[in-house]
């Protein structure tokens, strides 16, 4: 029977209560470990004071937070290795980050010791003529793009995070971006990497060669959150440049309009490299912000880029307006220079950024619906927001149909709780209804494991946790993220979500 | 047509038409301790090494409907036992296509699915892996779990269905797979150059390859491979070895690719361009390529794209003897060559392959046997898998010892 329930628990009255729902287990000697740590590193490479691990207590997603034990900064594979067997030795969970720009929860570290990537920052080897490159984990996502660019090549997977997000976190999380409607997600994009697994064992998985004999176990470490391990040398593919790029803006006096507009585009045959709609409120944000040259009054806009060769995106180009213009556009401008394009990019990939500047606080889902839908779904998103009375931003993967309806509210506003809960349940339980999926690219995390038994059945993550048992047998890398432990946790929000604290 | 069978009496294959029927099947075997060895069309039973003696056969091919289509979402569901063909008839009405090329015209979904297997066209498409987006399968004690889902973006759990391809069906019988789809090019063509030999065709492509052009398909033949396309009869050119530059696009990225090529032509000797129904009967001959050396044995080569060519010639030097006669198959972007070899016994073939392996796995790479004879004598002693460093060979067994504990699913199929 499915289950109707609430996003988030009730507001935990105080901070005991809230412990005692909240917290997975604390296990192990954390005392022990720390001290054995303190012998394998140098200090400026352990933080272990509670002023220093404060910074280390959420991801992006800002609901779910806890202080860790401590914070090592490795160099090598044999360092991380090394703390993860100390970390078993101790019965203490590690939990991988990155940079941190996680939006799901996914970096929080209950009673455990992060391991940051941080200080594996090294573009290993760039193969140019076979289009590779080993890669250390904390190598930020747009950096390897810059490093590579003279060589006619780029990373393609762009996570809007990318001038922050690390290829390592990219990797544990799948992560996506405007242009994986073209070019596909990260998985799409790795060869092999160099892990290591919750026992502190090594392992290779793929390679450079294609086709490996053996199971795809690299294609399943992809996206598994930091639950597996982690890695800690990455080969990924680079991809060629395009030629040349257009990048159209359509304006539309409502949302359905342009939610036709992605369908009439894909119903002609038309697969753009990323098709991103934005809505008026966010329009709004992000002119005030950063001025990108969005038009104020317009309902919503849809930005489409087409790229490739230079031979046809005249045709593409013309293409694409010509099915936006069908769909009722009030307008269709193309970007008239690489500067007037990268505006309306920058406008895009701040979005989030400028709606921070419209309210205090606000709330990220990253639902993905079949596309045809976006028109129906839409316009409930739009009711719900008015049943819940919370302001509701949309700007989203159109193409993709990967939603990410952006909750804005001021937590100090009595009650506004739980109408973001209410309103955050009703559009994810909207979402399953037409035949979605929980998240797209932003992971589950801590923060929608509550629902994962609502698309899943046990059987289904039975399975899951046979897999992740195999390189976790003792649930020591980043315990209580992704599957929910059985006959616990079934129902959303008995994760460990607090309060939001305002950020 | 398909080589006798080497064992004689060997029960009629199950077919169930439903899914409860599959589920039955898998629990009765696994009461019984009876092992299955499931089938699409059969047209890759000599791939790999075979099922366990005495397992049930079961044959998925009924199970053949398609489930869902949406043309505005491109996304198709269909059942295992689908054949690949009849479902691109289907798509190709909504001028959309699954963007695979696999070998076999017979092949079905499952079947394309559990052997991971890809045509030319993969390197500008991708593998069918890339295209899945859900499954459901039966696991070893008939129960059925489902990852993935219908939407073309999803991190929602674990990518448990990316583990079936290329598994042999040794982790689950596959009941429903769900692919993302894309729109048929305007275009669809190749440029096929005549060359001196292989190691000429395969650097001409990898030329192409680093060039502006954005070809879909990079095939060196060599004569004896290049044997299967002859039947075309379009005007291929009649060199020793072919370079197959295949192009998918709207018009006038096809002519600037015709017209950039031209720039290979006189080191070459003849340029053809086959489009339209011509590239098809092209696309198709690759298809079709591997069912007539089925009593030949296949040795896939992975490397480095830019290794590849000076590995095949070291190892055409030391298999000379072995290899007269037999052809060469190289995706050029892809890394990926396959030698033709003739029927020899496998003790002379295993010792060839451990060979080359030894040579590849030094630059990363790696040589197994793919395909074999299903009566070639020794057949199960041969390299269909090789260990590469740092592969956890354990953690592969493990996970076939945790899904599968009695050994129900396809045991042996699977090389680890």
């Amino acid at each position: 029977m499915k289950q109707r329930a609430t996003l988030f628990p009730l507001p935990p009255s105080t901070l005991s209560e809230m412990a005692s729902v909240s917290m997975p287990a604390v296990r192990g000697d954390g005392r022990a470990l720390v001290a054995e740590l303190q012998g394998q590193l140098p200090p400026e490479r352990l933080l272990v004071s509670p002023d220093d691990l404060f910074a280390y207590e959420c991801d992006a997603q800002t609901f779910d937070r806890a202080v860790p034990l401590a914070v090592a900064f490795p160099e090598t594979t044999a360092e991380v290795a090394a703390l993860v067997r100390a970390c078993n030795t101790h019965d203490v969970p590690f939990v991988p980050r990155g940079a941190g720009t996680g939006l799901s929860g996914g970096a929080v570290a209950v009673g455990s010791v992060v391991i940051s990537t941080s200080r594996m920052n090294h573009i290993l080897e760039i193969d140019v003529p076979n289009r590779q490159a080993w890669v250390e984990p904390g190598v930020v996502n747009a950096h390897l793009s810059k490093a590579v660019a003279k060589h006619g090549l780029h990373y393609a997977p762009d996570p809007s995070s990318q001038n922050a997000c690390t290829i390592g976190g990219n990797v544990a999380e799948n992560s996506g971006g405007p242009h994986t409607l073209k070019y596909g997600v990260t998985s799409n994009h790795i060869l092999a990497v160099e892990a290591v697994t919750a026992d502190g064992s090594v392992v290779t998985l793929g390679g450079a060669a294609q086709d490996t004999p053996g199971y795809d176990l690299l294609s399943v470490f992809i996206g598994s959150e930091g639950t597996f391990g982690l890695v800690t040398r990455i080969l990924v593919r680079l991809t060629p440049l395009p030629e040349g790029v257009k990048t159209i803006l359509a304006i539309f006096d409502s949302v359905p309009d342009a939610c036709r507009g992605v369908t009439e585009m894909l119903g002609r045959g038309i697969l753009p490299a990323a098709v991103e709609m934005i809505d008026q409120t966010t329009l709004r944000a992000v002119e005030a912000y950063i001025h990108a040259g969005f038009p104020l009054d317009a309902a919503a806009v849809l930005l489409v880029e087409v790229d490739g060769l230079r031979d046809d995106l005249e045709q593409q180009a013309t293409a694409v307006a010509e099915a936006l213009r069908a769909a009722s556009a009030r307008e269709v401008r193309l970007a008239r220079d690489d500067a007037e394009r990268l505006k309306l990019w920058k406008g895009r990939k701040q979005a989030f950024g400028a709606l921070g500047r419209l309210a205090p606080n606000y709330y990220t889902h990253d639902g993905v619906i079949p596309r045809t839908k976006l028109p129906e779904v839409l316009a409930e998103i739009a009711r719900i927001s008015e049943r819940n009375n919370v302001l509701i931003a949309n700007v989203f993967h159109a193409g993709d149909g990967n939603l990410h309806p952006v909750v804005l509210y001021d937590e100090r506003e009595p009650g506004v709780i739980d109408r973001v809960r209410a309103a955050g349940d009703a559009i994810l339980q909207l979402v399953l209804d037409v035949g979605g999926a929980l998240s797209g690219e932003h992971g589950i995390g801590l923060e929608k494991i509550g629902y994962m038994a609502r698309i899943y059945s046990e059987a289904d993550l039975d399975q899951m946790r046979r897999l992740r048992d195999l390189f976790n047998p003792l649930g020591l890398s980043n315990p209580g993220k992704v599957i929910p432990v059985p006959g616990r946790c079934v129902e959303p929000g008995t994760g460990t979500h607090k309060l939001p604290l305002g950020h | 047509m398909s080589s006798p069978l080497p064992s004689l009496a060997r029960p009629a294959p199950a077919t169930p038409a439903t899914e409860e029927q599959v589920v039955a099947l898998v629990q009765a075997a696994a009461a019984a301790g009876t092992p299955l060895s499931t089938v699409g069309s059969g047209t890759k039973r000599h791939h790999g090494p075979s099922v366990r003696a005495g397992a049930q056969v079961v044959s998925l091919h009924r199970m053949a409907k398609i489930i869902s289509y949406e043309a505005g979402d491109m996304v198709v569901g269909v059942q295992a036992g689908v054949r690949l063909a009849d479902l691109q008839r289907t798509l190709a009405a909504r001028g959309q296509w699954l963007p695979i090329d696999p070998p076999y015209g017979e092949a079905t979904i499952g079947g394309i699915l559990a052997t991971g297997s890809a045509g030319p066209r993969s390197l500008g498409y991708g593998r069918v892996k890339d295209h899945l987006i859900g499954l459901r399968v039966v696991g070893a004690t008939g129960e059925v779990t489902r990852s993935g889902g219908r939407v073309v973006k999803n991190v929602t759990g674990y990518d448990l269905h990316k583990l079936h391809v290329g598994a042999f069906g040794s982790l689950g019988v596959l009941l429903e797979a769900h692919f993302k789809l894309q729109p048929r090019p305007e275009i669809s063509g190749a440029v096929v150059f005549g060359c001196k030999d292989i190691e000429a065709a395969h650097r001409l492509l990898l030329e192409v390859w680093g060039s502006s052009l954005r070809p879909v398909a990079l095939e060196a033949l060599s004569a004896g491979a290049a044997a299967n396309l002859r039947g075309l009869g379009s005007g291929l050119p009649s060199a020793q070895a072919l370079a197959v530059v295949g192009v998918e696009a709207s018009r006038p990225v096809f002519e600037r690719h015709l017209r950039e090529l031209h720039a290979w032509k006189a080191r070459s000797s003849g340029m053809a361009v086959l489009r339209g129904p011509a590239a098809e009967a092209l696309w198709a001959a690759f298809r079709d390529a591997p069912e007539r050396r089925r009593d030949e044995i296949t040795v896939r080569i992975g490397a480095r794209p830019h290794d590849l060519p000076d590995l095949l010639q070291e190892m055409t030097r030391a298999g000379v003897d072995i290899g007269a006669g037999a052809g060469w198959a190289v995706q050029a972007a892809s890394g990926i060559a396959r030698a033709l070899l003739r029927r020899v016994p496998a003790s002379e073939i295993t010792a060839l392959v451990n060979d080359w392996h030894a040579r590849a796995v030094v630059r990363g790479g790696y040589a197994v046997v793919e395909s074999a004879p299903l009566d070639l004598d020794g057949r199960a002693g041969l390299p269909f898998t090789a260990p590469a460093p740092g592969q956890p060979l354990a953690l592969a067994r493990a996970l076939k010892e945790r899904w599968d504990p009695a050994q129900i699913l396809n045991p042996g199929r699977m090389a680890l």
